[in-house]
């Protein structure tokens, strides 16, 4: 017979752990171990059906966004001989089909293979897009912008996973998207023939690094944070 | 009753809002359990499940959807007992439960029934445990016990009185508005998998009976005293801002749901569902409250609102929805999406947690021999993390505490409350 020392209540005798602070239970004059079959509940643990659902949901999705690609495919043959302008529907649906489904399907989607993924199907559609239209924009201008915008992406995804304060997250989602900003500046100036400097998005950039700064400060500041919080509470 | 009326039957008037507002990880699930002196026989159980069934039609059924409400059909498919599991009341799935809205499950010594609350309430359920243990035990001992009081004879035929509408015999006149403040609610972690952890206080009755006494109130109003003052002291730690002399006008209302049976108070003998609930609690925003004052309060608005008086007006207020003629005719999906809307509006909001207590099972001497302990479990409410249902029985109460989330703040602040009132707790759970 044991007691919680934290709880001060009896604890049955196959109890690990004080059900109601979490306290291990140590009690150096009952070193045998507890027979599994006398603790009042079974091992054996019913499962909630979410799987099935899932798997259910993600067929039945699969075969209706199949609908649209199919009817532009037929109707493009029909009418021009060759698959012309349906290869953009089928493009765009399979990109939507990456972005929403496969994250949905998986039972704990991983973020950064979702991310990964992402990436480089954006890029294959761009890419068949620039192949098909005989286009020069892809290497000078998609490569780089989606690179730039997945960057964007990884680093506040990093810094959500890492990082519980919020004034913290909110400096670092200011800096990511003002350095957006900055990139696609840079790349279009490229693109376009102009010297590489920042234009309009230093008008972005400096308000944002500066809020940043602020937040990064406010962060510090406990009881400014406090009076932050009750002025501005929802 | 002829077999017409035997084949279907309508839903009671409280069961109507549990089809609508179950979801796919949510249906109003209670559970009941006896402990007896020896190891269930599954076989045995099942042969006495059969014979129980045919005294209690109402439970050898299954939901249907018919075109404007809801209808329970006569089910002739065997009953499932199952082996229990660890993680009780989760919602049921027809076709594993073979139609079936309970089911009966063994582990060890004990026999459990986990019963959708569409099919009775808390005391009918008693009702059926007891003749379903009564019937194992006569089958599995040939012990012969006296039939009478909730322990009912399978020889003898189903009573329609047992299976009225109990709300709509009872029904007055005159209605009583359902509205009122939120509550203050716990938050915390949900478990991702669904599980609900149960925690099991064991106190001896004797120490909590003295306790009540000596303030002069009832077992039911005392527990519900304490209930209320460790989710006040749980409120005022979790949100420190409200704490303040300027921030406490922020502080919610803290109320508990207590269902009441309305056995007690009205002529009928129905089996099926016949409860109403009263809300006792308290504003925390007027104060720190002393126990005192709180059991004060408790029997006060308990005692103004347990009369035939009151609980009728309650409960006619729902009769007459049911039976107002546009609802009525408006297809069950319709139906359905009102009573969820209306369900998500009001049902858990209002009160903190559900206190269901039973009150003492007692068992005819002969059964009583065989049984060592019953339990009364709530299974999770709908948006309530926090549930709790108690029985007691020779003498010991069995307090149990459903959660859904990973936090124990409230069994910890409840139980060491009743140590620190000189009430000892002992504790199980079905921790992983």
């Amino acid at each position: 017979m044991s007691y919680c020392v934290n709880c001060g209540v009896e604890l049955e005798a196959s109890l690990k752990r004080c059900p109601l602070c979490g306290t291990e239970v140590i009690n150096p004059n009952e070193r045998s171990v507890p027979d599994p079959a006398a603790r009042p509940f079974p091992s054996k643990v019913e499962l909630l059906e979410r799987r099935a659902a899932r798997r259910f949901f993600t067929v039945m999705a699969t075969l209706m966004l199949l609908i649209p690609p199919i009817v532009c495919l037929i109707c493009d043959v029909l009418g021009a001989g060759a698959i012309t302008w349906s290869a953009y529907v089928i493009g765009a649906t399979a990109m939507a089909y990456v972005y929403v489904l496969v994250p949905f399907a998986a039972e704990k989607p991983h973020p950064w293979l979702c991310l990964a993924l992402d990436c480089a199907v954006t890029l294959l559609f761009l890419y068949a897009i620039a192949a098909h239209s005989a286009g020069d924009w892809f290497l000078p201008l998609a490569l780089p912008l989606t690179l730039s915008a997945a960057a964007a992406l990884a680093a506040a995804l990093l810094l959500f996973r890492k990082c519980r304060a919020k004034f913290v997250r909110l400096a670092g989602l200011l800096a990511a998207a003002g350095l957006l900003c900055a990139a696609i500046d840079l790349t279009v100036s490229l693109y376009t023939g102009r010297s590489p400097v920042l234009y309009w998005s230093l008008f972005v950039l400096a308000p944002c690094l500066i809020l940043a700064l602020v937040s990064l400060v406010l962060n510090k500041r406990v009881q400014f944070k406090e009076e932050m919080r009750r002025r501005f509470f929802i | 009753m002829s077999k017409a009326e035997q084949s279907w039957m309508r839903l009671d008037n409280a069961a109507k809002i549990y089809p609508a507002s179950m979801r796919r990880d949510w249906m109003a699930m209670f559970r009941l359990s006896a402990t007896l002196v020896e190891p269930v026989d599954p076989e045995v159980l099942r042969a006495a499940l059969a014979r129980t069934l045919t005294r209690f039609p109402w439970f050898a059924v299954r939901m249907r959807r018919g075109m404007f409400w809801y209808y329970l059909e006569h089910n002739d498919a065997p009953p499932i007992v199952e082996e229990d599991v660890r993680n009780p009341c989760l919602p049921m799935r027809a076709k594993d439960s073979r139609g079936y809205a309970f089911r009966v499950r063994y582990y060890g010594n004990r026999i459990a029934v986990e019963i959708f609350h569409v099919l009775t309430d808390g005391t009918g359920g008693l009702c059926f445990l007891k003749t379903l243990v009564a019937e194992y035990l006569a089958l599995r001992y040939g012990i012969s016990i006296p039939r009478g009081g909730d322990v009912l004879d399978c020889d003898d035929p189903p009573d329609p009185g047992e299976m009225e509408d109990g709300f709509l015999a009872c029904a007055g006149n005159v209605t009583r508005s359902r509205s009122e403040a939120d509550s203050f609610h716990l938050s915390g972690t949900r478990e991702r998998d669904g599980f609900i952890h149960v925690t099991t206080g064991v106190i001896p009755v004797n120490a909590l009976k003295a306790r009540a006494e000596e303030k002069g109130v009832s077992l039911t109003v005392y527990l519900t005293a304490v209930l209320i003052l460790a989710f006040d002291a749980i409120q005022r730690r979790k949100h420190p801002l409200r704490n303040t002399p300027r921030g406490a006008k922020r502080l919610k209302p803290v109320k508990i749901c207590v269902p009441v049976n309305l056995r007690r108070f009205f002529p009928t003998r129905t089996l099926r569902n016949f409860a109403n609930y009263v809300n006792p609690g308290i504003e925390p925003s007027y104060g720190v409250y002393t126990l005192d004052e709180v059991l004060s309060i408790v029997m006060h608005q308990m005692g103004m609102e347990l009369t035939p008086k009151v609980l009728g007006a309650k409960f006619t207020t729902n009769v007459r929805s049911e039976q107002n003629a546009v609802l009525r005719v408006a297809p069950l999906f319709l139906k359905d999406l009102a009573m969820r809307a209306a369900f998500y509006m009001t049902g858990d909001k209002k009160t903190a947690t559900c206190f269901s207590n039973l009150g003492n099972a007692s068992l005819p001497a002969e059964m009583a021999l065989f049984v060592t302990r019953m339990e009364f479990m709530l299974g999770p409410l709908s948006r309530n993390p926090v549930a709790i249902g108690t029985l007691s029985y020779d003498g010991t109460m069995y307090l149990n505490i459903t959660r859904t989330i990973r936090e124990s703040d409230l069994e910890r602040e409840f139980f060491t409350r009743l140590v620190k009132l000189g009430v000892p707790v002992q504790i199980e759970s079905n921790q992983r």
